[in-house]
Order: structure tokens, then C-alpha cells, then sequence
């Protein structure tokens, strides 16, 4: 199958008059890593539910492998592990019992070719839980038991794995490492990976596309670079910054002060050689200028904010 | 384990009040010179029914409920039943598994509350026939003597027959516990709606309402206890009870296929 | 269609083939008694209450039901039949006129009706019984023409009170316990108790347990003949019994559904003998 391995069109689901996701449209293509970010209740854990057919879609579809989840969970989870969180485990077994156990269930075959006693001790090795292999998971602290929900999800490998929220309660150290898993995971056994993560810092450098929702909205889909696109922003430093803007609102331009003489002009709006040339015709200096990237997340707040701000205005023109 | 340390103290709990009951209706201190039951009538098998019975309707029954609704409920508060989902078995098989470990489970504690009875019965009380005449429990419609060795073979019958009981305790347990989220909530629930049938099924005054309930029928095994068993009731009434089973377990099936997992 | 569906749809149809099988069999009731000729040298006993529920004039039989009660004890051709609920002693004696000129009877009146025995084919001598707590019974040694004697005790419990018929049921056994009696013995009458399986569980009385005590206290010395043969009296109780020793082998007994006579509430109750030795 070469085709996406997750396709979601105009999904929708309600929880009684209250929209949890409105008409959320992606797809994930085969051995790439999708991210899934939004605030706490912004949705991504109902769409996870929903792809693992645990409930159904208020409208829309959504397609695992090409098959309806909720029709046949089963068949999906042949190749597809989730792990939703928090991590629910049981409390009386150890951790190699586990996953053995979790692994017995349907008994699909690794990809590998390996044994179920080899495929368990590599996944725990992998999540760093070998030498507590044998330790109740009662005695495990949260980041310990996210780390077994993890290595569960591993035996047999997957073609998809879809984690949810797996760096809660895990330390910087360990978040570091499951990048790498992850990375590994992408790289060496083509595992096509869903994740989502309230955190966009988590995701970014490690999702090749990503997904942000907000109150159940689409607030981006796409590569987290261009996430950025539009959100620059030029700085021009001269001698009288208040007739500087009233240059460029002559010529229809939206000019912010930032104070200490300095403008600010939206990244693209304008050229910096016409920027320039306009406030030497009106007699002034440019004195110095320089163009600032905002991180990820910033420009995502500022996309979420815009975002809410067309709803509320959205609502009101209707009320 | 808890099962177990219970049924051990009810059988404890019998076995005092079946001797402060023998020796008070015994020795004269009652007033009432013809009632009667005396130490010969009393003996391991005796208590054995008695235990039996009363252990049957009202100690195993909790049992039952508790495990049913674990099966479900419990897996659904725990939040571990979504990491089974995530895995390739359908609701139906993971659904009949769970029954199939629970009905097992049932006829274990009916086997081993049994042999227990019977162990503390002959050895504490003593060996002898089973006499058994009408009375407040039911057991038969005339006087009823069996040999030991009779006797214990109708108990081994008695065995199945009274697991039989317990699958339909058992799957109305489930039913609840694929309706309710919390499993203590699922077994407080199963536990009360049992002993409020059970004791509606007792009384005469609710004979109209007695047939569709199936804890009006869970104490056919007495039948097993006849000289000549009555075959035809036993068999019908066990019929009725694997009826009442399959009709929670098809219910319980359902809603638990198509609930979501939220 | 979804396999699960079919897997309830399958579920439910077991269970219906089940339900069906359960409550849609005949229900398996006490045996009936098929009434026959008396055998061939043995002994008919008939007991019956024949006072009227709620009759006009009293409790007791009425005059108006005597010819009838008469005709149905000529066709049930017993060797001794014995009545409770007579009006009097004279009710009795025109009775077994009416049966014969050589049929003997005994009574006892001085209850609150009057308990009698007739005898076709034996002897009869009443026994007295000394003092007594309640409703007094018929104490008789039978002589029939065939077979050895027999010592019969004839009562009607008290209807109402529990505790005073486990008394009266108590004392009537306590006179056929002594070892001078002869090995054959009966203890027959309205007794007034229901006991069994489909026991009424009443919530706001003692009774059962008593009754059931006392019916225990039955059982464990004399053989209850007409067990398992269905009620003894309208509606579907069983009241009225026939306790025998081991020495009286039971042929057939049960209650003699033939004929309502007038508004009586008990049918006759028939038990056949043979002596276990097979004199």
C-alpha cells in the first residue's frame, strides 16, 4: 500500500451540543513521523479515540489502512498499537509479563521474524526499562509506566504507531531519548508514527508534518517549518519612527511601534530596499533594521489567537 | 484468596449456630416438646445441605457479582480495557473469553465451597445417612432418606447443577457491568437487584412476579436430593436458568459491542 | 449483517428454545391417585372430613349431604372409614345404618365436633386416652376380618393455632408410641397442616415452622401414605393424612376425587394396605 496510511476527511464528532472536532481533514503518508499538537480538550485525543475506532465520528470518515476502525478495530490493530494516556496499566504484573501478555492477544506475528521473548526484551531495552523487566509495574513511577506504555506498543512492531501525549511526566533526559526511539523507530523499521503532544516544543524538529487543533478547529496542517511562513517580522530603526508610520500608512501599510524609534512591518509586506527607499524620499534615515523569526510556538499562539478572534467575531456577526 | 477466607468463616459462622441450634432444641431447654430434631438427624450431610444452601444463595452469589462486574466495569475504570482494544481480538472474543473465565470461575467456587462444607460436615460433625424432612428450607416434599454414599454422589451431581445457578448470577452480573463505567458501582448494583429478587422469589405474597425471576429458580439442585429425582423439574428448571443466561449474556454482548470507550 | 448481531440473534434464539423448554413442558405435578377395587384381602381405610365450609347450619355435616356421604362411602368399600366434623354421634349411627345392619362405629363427641368410626368389615373397640390438652382424638383397636389387629388414632387438629395442633398431633403419636400395642398402627385424620416445597413462606405468622416440626416429628416414627398425591382439600391444600407403621405395606392411597359432595371442602382420602408379613 503505497498510499496514505491514515486519511481523515471532514471528520466531526459531537459530545451532546458541544463540537469536540469540526471537519478535521489530514492524511499520513507511510514512514513519517505526524504531529498532533492543541491545547488540553483541543480535540486530539477524541480524533486518536476515533482512529482507534473506539468511538464513532458525528460525520466525516476516517480510514486506517483504508479500513473504517470502528467497523474492524480488530484488522486495524493488526498492524497499527496505540497508547493513550495516561498510561493505564495492570498493577499485579510485571513488566515483561506485560507485555507478553498484551502481546498475546490476537497473537499477530513480529515483522522481524523474531520470538515473543526476544521481540519483549528488545522493546523494554529500547525504552530503558530492562533492568526492571522482572518489577511489578506497581511499583513503577508515571514517566516508568509511560515508558512501558511505549514499549508495549512495540511488540510486535507496528506499521503504525499513534501515541498519545507520550512525554508526560518524563524527564528532559528521557524525553530526549524517546526523539531518538522515535527517530529510530522512522528511520530503521519504516514505522509511520502519529503523536500528539499539548507541547509544541516536543514536536518540533521531530514531526515531518503536523496538525494543530484548537477547540475542535483546524488551526494548521502542514510541514512545521512553514508554520512560520507570514509570522516574520521586519524591524526598522530611524530618527522620528512617528512620521516613519505615517509613510507607510500613506501607501496603505500596517506599521506597529515598538518603541525606542523602531517600526515594525509585517514579514513580507514590504522589501526592505522599497522600505528604505520610501523613507528616504519622506527625509528620513534608516538607521539599522533586522528581521525576526518568532519560535514555533509563538506563531502558532498567534495563529490559535487569530484564529479565536475570527470565531468570536464569527459569533457575533451571527448573534 | 478472599473468596475463600470468606467462605471459611461462613462455614465457621454454620458450624456453631448448627450446634447451639441442636443443643437448644435438644436438651429440654425448649419449651416446645414436639419440636423436633435431634443429634442422630444431625449429622455431616446435614450441615453440608445446610451450608450448601445458604452459601449458595446468598455467600457465592456475591462472589459471582463481584467477578462479573470486574470483568468489565472493572477493565472500563481502570482504563485497561483500551489496552486490550488496541490490540487485533474482537469485542465479541474478548467478551466471551471474559465469560468463559468467569464461568469457570464459578464452578471452581461452587466445587471448592462444596468439598469445604463437606470436609468441616464429616469430619467435624460427623458420618452417617442423609434424613431429610419438610421444612423451613424447602428441601423436600416428604421425608427423604438417602445412604452416604447416595448422598454424596447426589452432591457431586449437585456440583454442576448449582454452577449451572451461578453462570446465570453470574451473567447478570455482566449485563451490568457492560451498562455501568465504575465496577464497584456494577457489583453494589448486581449484588442488591440479587438479594432483592431473591428475597421477592420467597415470599408468597409476590407469586405473580416469581416465575420471570430468575432467582426463583436457583435452588433446583434440592431436587438432586430426592430418593427418586425428579428429573423432568430439574431438567426444566435448568433449562429455564441457562435461558435467563443466554438472554444477559446477549444483552450484555450487545451493548458492550457497540458502547463507546470514551 | 454484523457478525455480532448474528452472534445475539444466535444467543437469543437458544434461549428461546430454552425458555420454552422450561415453562412450556407440563409441569411435573404430584402423581395422581388412580382409585381401584380394595385388594384382594387386604385392608381400605378411608378418612374424610365431612363437615362443610361455611355450611348454614354449623361447621358439622349437614343432614341435607348425609344420603350422599353415604352413597360415596358405599362405592369407596372400605374396611373402616373414619370422619371428622359429624354433627353428633346419632349423625354417626344413622350413617352406619344406612351402610348396614352389621356395620360397627365408635365416636368421640365431646370436642367441638364429633369424630367417628365406621366398620363394615371389623371390630372396633374404643380406647380411652387418658388426660388430654386440646381436641381429643379417636382411639380405637380395629379387629378386621382379615388380618391382624390394629391400633388406630383418629384426630382434627386445631385449625387455627398452630402451636395448639402441634400439641394435639404430639400427644395423639405419643399414644401409639407404647410397645404393648400391637405392631400395626395408624394415625389418620384433618391435621390441619400443609407443609412441602411450595411452602408459603408467610411472612406474618410462625406457623409453618410448627407445622413443619410437628409433620418431622410424624415422619420419623409412621410412614406418611399419601405423600406426593396432591391436595387433600380445596384450594390445593393437604391437610388430611393417613400415617401407617412399617408393618402396613400401602397398596395405593390418595385423596378420592369422584364427587363434590355439597359444599364440603375435603375429598376422602383412601389408602389400601397389605400387612408388610403378607398375612
Amino acid at each position: 500500500m503505497t498510499g496514505p496510511l491514515v486519511e481523515v476527511r471532514a471528520l466531526r464528532r459531537m459530545f451532546g451540543s458541544r463540537e469536540a472536532l469540526a471537519e478535521v481533514s489530514f492524511d499520513v503518508q507511510p514512514g513519517t513521523i505526524f504531529g498532533l499538537a492543541g491545547a488540553n480538550g483541543s480535540g486530539k485525543t477524541t480524533l486518536l479515540k476515533i482512529l482507534a475506532g473506539f468511538i464513532a465520528p458525528s460525520g466525516g470518515a476516517a480510514r486506517v489502512f483504508g479500513l473504517d476502525p470502528r467497523r474492524r478495530r480488530a484488522e486495524v490493530m493488526r498492524d497499527a498499537r496505540f497508547a493513550f494516556a495516561p498510561p493505564a496499566l495492570y498493577e499485579s504484573l510485571t513488566a515483561r509479563e506485560h507485555i507478553a501478555l498484551l502481546a498475546s492477544l490476537g497473537a499477530a506475528p513480529d515483522r522481524g521474524g523474531r520470538s515473543r521473548a526476544v521481540a519483549v526484551a528488545a522493546a523494554l531495552d529500547e525504552v530503558g526499562l530492562a533492568d526492571r523487566a522482572d518489577d511489578r509495574v506497581g511499583t513503577f513511577s508515571f514517566g516508568m509506566r509511560q515508558r512501558l506504555v511505549l514499549a508495549q506498543a512495540l511488540v510486535p512492531t507496528p506499521r503504525l504507531l499513534v501515541l498519545d501525549e507520550p512525554t508526560d511526566g518524563l524527564d528532559p533526559l528521557a524525553v530526549l531519548e524517546l526523539r531518538g526511539v522515535l527517530r529510530r523507530l522512522r528511520d530503521e523499521r519504516g514505522v509511520t508514527i502519529l503523536l500528539s503532544s499539548h507541547l509544541l516544543v516536543e514536536l518540533d524538529e521531530l514531526v515531518d508534518e503536523l496538525l494543530v487543533l484548537d477547540e475542535g478547529q483546524t488551526i494548521y496542517c502542514g510541514p512545521p517549518a512553514r508554520l512560520l511562513d507570514g509570522e516574520a517580522r521586519l524591524v526598522l530603526v530611524m530618527d522620528d519612527a512617528a512620521r516613519a508610520a505615517q509613510l507607510f500608512t500613506r501607501r496603505g501599510l500596517a506599521a506597529q511601534s515598538a518603541g525606542d524609534g523602531a517600526l515594525v512591518l509585517g514579514d513580507g509586506s514590504l522589501p526592505l530596499a522599497e522600505a528604505a527607499e520610501i523613507l528616504r524620499a519622506g527625509g528620513l534615515e534608516l538607521l539599522e533594521y533586522r528581521v525576526e523569526r518568532p519560535t514555533l510556538e509563538r506563531a502558532l499562539i498567534a495563529r490559535m489567537q487569530r484564529a479565536r478572534d475570527a470565531r468570536a467575531n464569527g459569533k457575533q456577526e451571527r448573534a | 484468596m478472599l473468596a475463600a477466607l470468606s467462605s471459611a468463616l461462613f462455614l465457621t459462622l454454620m458450624l456453631v449456630g448448627f450446634y447451639t441450634y441442636a443443643r437448644n432444641h435438644t436438651r429440654g431447654a425448649f419449651d416446645f416438646g414436639y419440636t423436633f430434631e435431634n443429634e442422630s438427624y444431625f449429622n455431616g450431610l446435614t450441615f453440608t445441605v445446610y451450608s450448601f444452601y445458604f452459601g449458595f444463595l446468598l455467600v457465592l452469589p456475591i462472589f459471582v457479582a463481584t467477578e462479573g462486574s470486574a470483568q468489565i466495569a472493572g477493565e472500563t475504570s481502570d482504563r485497561t480495557l483500551g489496552l486490550l482494544l488496541i490490540r487485533p481480538i474482537t469485542k465479541s472474543r474478548l467478551f466471551f473469553t471474559k465469560v468463559a473465565v468467569s464461568a469457570g470461575y464459578a464452578v471452581c467456587l461452587a466445587g471448592g465451597f462444596l468439598v469445604l462444607s463437606l470436609g468441616v460436615g464429616l469430619f467435624a460433625v460427623g458420618w452417617g445417612d442423609l434424613d431429610l424432612y419438610p421444612g423451613v428450607l424447602q428441601m423436600t416434599d416428604r421425608h427423604q432418606h438417602l445412604s452416604q454414599s447416595q448422598a454424596l454422589l447426589r452432591f457431586a451431581l449437585i456440583w454442576p447443577a448449582a454452577s449451572l445457578g451461578l453462570w446465570t448470577t453470574l451473567a447478570f452480573a455482566f449485563l451490568l457491568s457492560a451498562w455501568m463505567k465504575s465496577a464497584v458501582n456494577a457489583a453494589a448494583v448486581s449484588i442488591s437487584l440479587y438479594l432483592v429478587m431473591h428475597v421477592v422469589s420467597g415470599v408468597h405474597f409476590f407469586e405473580e412476579l416469581r416465575p420471570i425471576l430468575f432467582t426463583s429458580y436457583l435452588a433446583y439442585w434440592r431436587g438432586l436430593l430426592q430418593e427418586d429425582v425428579p428429573w423432568t423439574q430439574v431438567g426444566r428448571d435448568a433449562a429455564k436458568l441457562l435461558g435467563f443466561a443466554f438472554v444477559f449474556l446477549a444483552l450484555a454482548h450487545r451493548r458492550f459491542r457497540l458502547r463507546e470507550e470514551l | 449483517m454484523a457478525r455480532g448481531t448474528l452472534i445475539e440473534l444466535g444467543l437469543l434464539a437458544l434461549a428461546s428454545i430454552l425458555l420454552v423448554l422450561g415453562f412450556g413442558l407440563p409441569e411435573s405435578g404430584p402423581d395422581t391417585f388412580e382409585f381401584g377395587p380394595r385388594p384382594a384381602g387386604g385392608l381400605r381405610v378411608v378418612t374424610w372430613n365431612v363437615g362443610g365450609a361455611g355450611s348454614g347450619d354449623g361447621r358439622a355435616l349437614g343432614e341435607d349431604h348425609v344420603p350422599a356421604v353415604v352413597e360415596t362411602l358405599r362405592l369407596l368399600d372400605a374396611d373402616l372409614v373414619l370422619l371428622q366434623e359429624l354433627r353428633d354421634r346419632k349423625q354417626l349411627e344413622r350413617i352406619a345404618r344406612a351402610l348396614g345392619e352389621n356395620v360397627r362405629f365408635e365416636a368421640i363427641d365431646d370436642g367441638p365436633d364429633c369424630i367417628g368410626a365406621l366398620a363394615p368389615r371389623a371390630h372396633l373397640f374404643q380406647l380411652t386416652t387418658g388426660e388430654w390438652e386440646g381436641r381429643r382424638p379417636l382411639a380405637l383397636l380395629v379387629h378386621p376380618e382379615v388380618g391382624p389387629a390394629l391400633h388406630v388414632v383418629v384426630l382434627h387438629a386445631h385449625p387455627w393455632s398452630a402451636r395448639r395442633r402441634n400439641h394435639e398431633i404430639g400427644q395423639a403419636l405419643d399414644l401409639l408410641v407404647p410397645a404393648t400395642l400391637t405392631p400395626a398402627r395408624l394415625l389418620v385424620g384433618d391435621l390441619n397442616i400443609d407443609v412441602g416445597r411450595h411452602g408459603r413462606n408467610d411472612l406474618f405468622t410462625n406457623d409453618e415452622p410448627r407445622d413443619v416440626a410437628a409433620y418431622n416429628y410424624l415422619a420419623r416414627h409412621l410412614v406418611d401414605v399419601g405423600a406426593g398425591k396432591g391436595p387433600t382439600a380445596e384450594p390445593d391444600r393437604r391437610l388430611d393424612y393417613v400415617f401407617a407403621s412399617p408393618e402396613l405395606d400401602p397398596v395405593q392411597a390418595g385423596p378420592w376425587l369422584g364427587r363434590r359432595v355439597g359444599d364440603m371442602d375435603h375429598h376422602p382420602l383412601v389408602a389400601d394396605f397389605v400387612h408388610a408379613a403378607g398375612e
